[in-house]
C-alpha cells in the first residue's frame, strides 16, 4: 500500500511527485515498484490538484453588519469587456 | 536562501562541477524568481569618479551601514544631469534586481531615479509623510510580509466600477480558474475615498480569511490617485496582518501606499500575474507530471509486454513437439552415420593391412635376391680359392707324412718320402736331392 499522503504539504507532495516522475522515466525500477510508484504518483497528483483547486470560483461581497460582525454574500462576476 | 533557491539547488548533484556561466545563470534565475517585480530602493547616490558621456547611467547606492549596490539606468545620464544629482544626494530608485552575468554581480536596474526630496514627482506633503514613515521604519524591506505562493482567497479593496477591478479578476482567472475573491468595495478616487479605503482594508484584515489583500485601481490623474498618498491609509496598510499588494494606476504612478505595502505591483494586471504566478506554474507542472508518469508507465508496460511476447513466441514454447521431432531426426541421422561409417572403416583398415603386407613381401623378395647374388659371388670366389682347381690345371702339391704342404726345399731333405697331390689321384714320391 502506498504511504499516506493526506498529511503532506503541497510543496512536499509536489517534490515527491517530481521524484517519482524522474524515477519512472529512468526506467530502472522493477515493474512491481513502478506500479507502486505510479499509484503513489497519481495519488500525489490528485492531492496536489485538490490542494490547488480547493477554492471555488466565486466573488463574495464583504459587508459590515455591526462593529463586531461582518458577513459575506456571493455576487456575480463583472463582464470582462463592457466595450 | 529562498525556498525556490533551496529547491533549485537540491535538484543538483553535489558532485556536479559548475562553470562560472552556469553559476551566473543560476543566480539570475534565483534573483528573477525571488524578486519578480519592481520596487523602490532608497539610498545615497555615489557617482562614479569618471562619469563618461555614456548615455547609460552607472552609479552606486549606499546606505548608512555602508552597504552598496551598483545601479544602472539605461539612457539615464541626461535625466541625472537635468536633476543635477550629485554624490551624497538621497534618492529613490525604482526598478528591479538583476545579475550582470559577465561579472556575476548583482545590480539594480533602475527605471527611474528621483531625489528623495524632489518636488517634481513627490509633492511636499507626500515627501513629509514618506520621510515620517521611513523614519519610523515603516518602509523597511524587512517589514514587508512574504506573499503566500498559493493563495486561495484573495481580498480586493477597490471600486466594483474601477477598470483595475475587472483587469485584475480576469487576469487571475485566465491563469488559474478556481479562486475565491472577497471584495471590500470602496471609492478609489477623491478625498472621500480615504476613510472608505481605510475601512475596507481594516475590514478585510480583521475578517482574516484572505491569504492576501490587493488594493488596486486603474490609471488616472495625480488628483485622481491622491487618496493613495494619505498617511493614515498608508499606516493602516503598514499595520495590516494580512500581506497587502498595492497596484495603483500605471507604471509612472507611485503613491505613498506603494512604499509601505508588502509588494508594489505596477498595474492591476501585473498584480494578478504575481498573485497567480506560483499557482499557474504549479498547475502546469502538475499537468506535465501527470502526463509524464502516464507516459513512463505506458512505456514500462509496453516494454515488458514486448519482452513477454518475444519470450512467449520462442519455438520451444509455441511448438514443444517440434523439439522432440528435432531430436528424433538428429538421432536417426547419427545412427545412419554410425552404420555407414563401420564398413568404410573396415575397408580402410583392410587396405592399410594390404599395403603393409605388400611392403613386407617386397622387402623379403629383394632381401632374398640380394642374398642369392651375394652367394653366387661368394661361390665364385670360393671356387677360385679351391686348391683342387689349381691341381686340375696341372699343378700339384707336395705333402709330407704329417700332411703339411712343402713350400721350400729345406722342408724336404733328400730321401724324404712325400705324397704329391695331382688333379686326379696322388703319387708316392721320394726326394732325390
Amino acid at each position: 500500500m502506498p504511504e499516506n499522503t493526506s498529511n503532506l504539504t503541497f510543496d512536499d507532495a509536489l517534490q515527491q511527485l517530481e521524484g517519482i516522475v524522474q524515477q519512472l522515466e529512468s526506467g530502472k525500477l522493477p515493474l512491481e515498484e513502478s506500479m507502486k510508484a505510479f499509484e503513489r504518483g497519481v495519488q500525489l497528483g490528485k492531492l496536489c490538484n485538490e490542494k490547488l483547486t480547493n477554492a471555488e470560483k466565486k466573488i463574495e461581497l464583504l459587508t459590515r453588519q455591526s462593529d463586531e460582525e461582518v458577513s459575506t454574500q456571493e455576487i456575480p462576476f463583472p463582464v470582462n469587456n463592457p466595450n | 536562501m529562498s525556498d525556490l533557491a533551496v529547491q533549485l539547488f537540491a535538484k543538483h548533484d553535489p558532485r556536479t562541477v559548475w562553470t562560472v556561466t552556469e553559476v551566473a545563470n543560476y543566480l539570475t534565475q534565483v534573483v528573477h524568481a525571488d524578486f519578480p517585480n519592481y520596487f523602490w530602493l532608497c539610498g545615497e547616490l555615489v557617482l562614479n569618479e569618471k562619469q563618461s558621456n555614456n548615455p547609460h547611467f552607472y552609479a552606486t547606492l549606499r546606505d548608512e551601514t555602508g552597504s552598496t549596490i551598483p545601479v544602472v539606468w539605461f539612457n539615464g545620464t541626461a535625466r541625472i544631469r537635468q536633476m543635477d544629482l550629485k554624490s551624497g544626494d538621497r534618492v529613490f530608485a525604482y526598478g528591479h534586481l538583476d545579475i550582470y552575468s559577465p561579472r556575476c554581480t548583482l545590480q539594480f536596474m533602475a527605471q527611474k531615479i528621483q531625489r528623495a526630496d524632489g518636488e517634481e514627482t513627490l509633492t511636499e506633503l507626500m515627501r513629509r509623510s514618506l520621510a515620517k514613515l521611513a523614519a519610523e521604519g515603516l518602509t523597511d524591506p524587512s517589514r514587508k510580509k512574504p506573499i503566500p505562493p498559493f493563495p486561495q482567497r484573495i481580498g480586493i479593496v477597490t471600486s466594483p466600477d474601477a477598470a483595475g477591478y475587472r483587469d485584475f479578476l480576469h487576469t487571475c482567472l485566465s491563469r488559474f480558474p478556481r479562486l475565491t475573491f472577497v471584495l471590500a468595495p470602496s471609492k478609489v478616487q477623491g478625498n472621500a475615498a480615504v476613510p472608505e479605503l481605510i475601512q475596507a482594508v481594516k475590514m478585510l484584515d480583521e475578517y482574516g480569511k484572505c491569504d492576501l489583500i490587493v488594493v488596486t485601481r486603474g490609471g488616472g490623474s495625480i488628483t485622481d490617485l491622491w487618496c493613495f498618498n494619505d498617511e493614515s491609509l498608508a499606516r493602516t496598510i503598514a499595520a495590516a496582518k494580512t500581506p497587502i499588494i498595492t497596484a495603483i494606476g500605471h507604471e509612472r504612478d507611485t503613491t505613498l501606499v506603494d512604499y509601505v505595502s508588502a509588494l508594489n505591483a505596477i498595474t492591476p494586471t501585473i498584480a494578478a500575474e504575481i498573485v497567480t504566478h506560483n499557482l499557474f506554474l504549479a498547475t502546469q507542472a502538475l499537468e506535465s507530471y501527470a502526463c509524464r508518469i502516464a507516459n513512463a508507465m505506458q512505456w514500462l508496460r509496453q516494454n515488458r509486454r514486448l519482452r513477454l511476447e518475444k519470450a512467449l513466441s520462442a519455438q520451444h514454447l509455441t511448438h514443444p513437439l517440434q523439439l522432440v521431432a528435432d531430436r528424433k531426426t538428429r538421432l536417426a541421422n547419427d545412427e545412419l552415420r554410425l552404420y555407414s561409417a563401420l564398413p568404410h572403416r573396415a575397408e580402410i583398415l583392410r587396405s592399410t593391412l594390404d599395403i603393409l603386407w605388400q611392403r613386407l613381401l617386397d622387402r623379403q623378395t629383394s632381401d632374398l635376391e640380394h642374398a642369392s647374388a651375394q652367394l653366387k659371388t661368394l661361390q665364385t670366389a670360393l671356387r677360385t680359392l679351391d686348391p683342387k682347381g689349381v691341381l686340375k690345371r696341372g699343378y700339384s702339391i707336395l705333402l709330407d707324412e704329417q700332411q703339411h704342404a712343402i713350400r721350400q726345399p729345406a722342408e724336404a731333405p733328400a730321401g724324404t718320402k712325400l705324397t704329391a697331390l695331382l688333379g686326379r689321384g696322388k703319387l708316392k714320391v721320394t726326394v732325390d736331392e
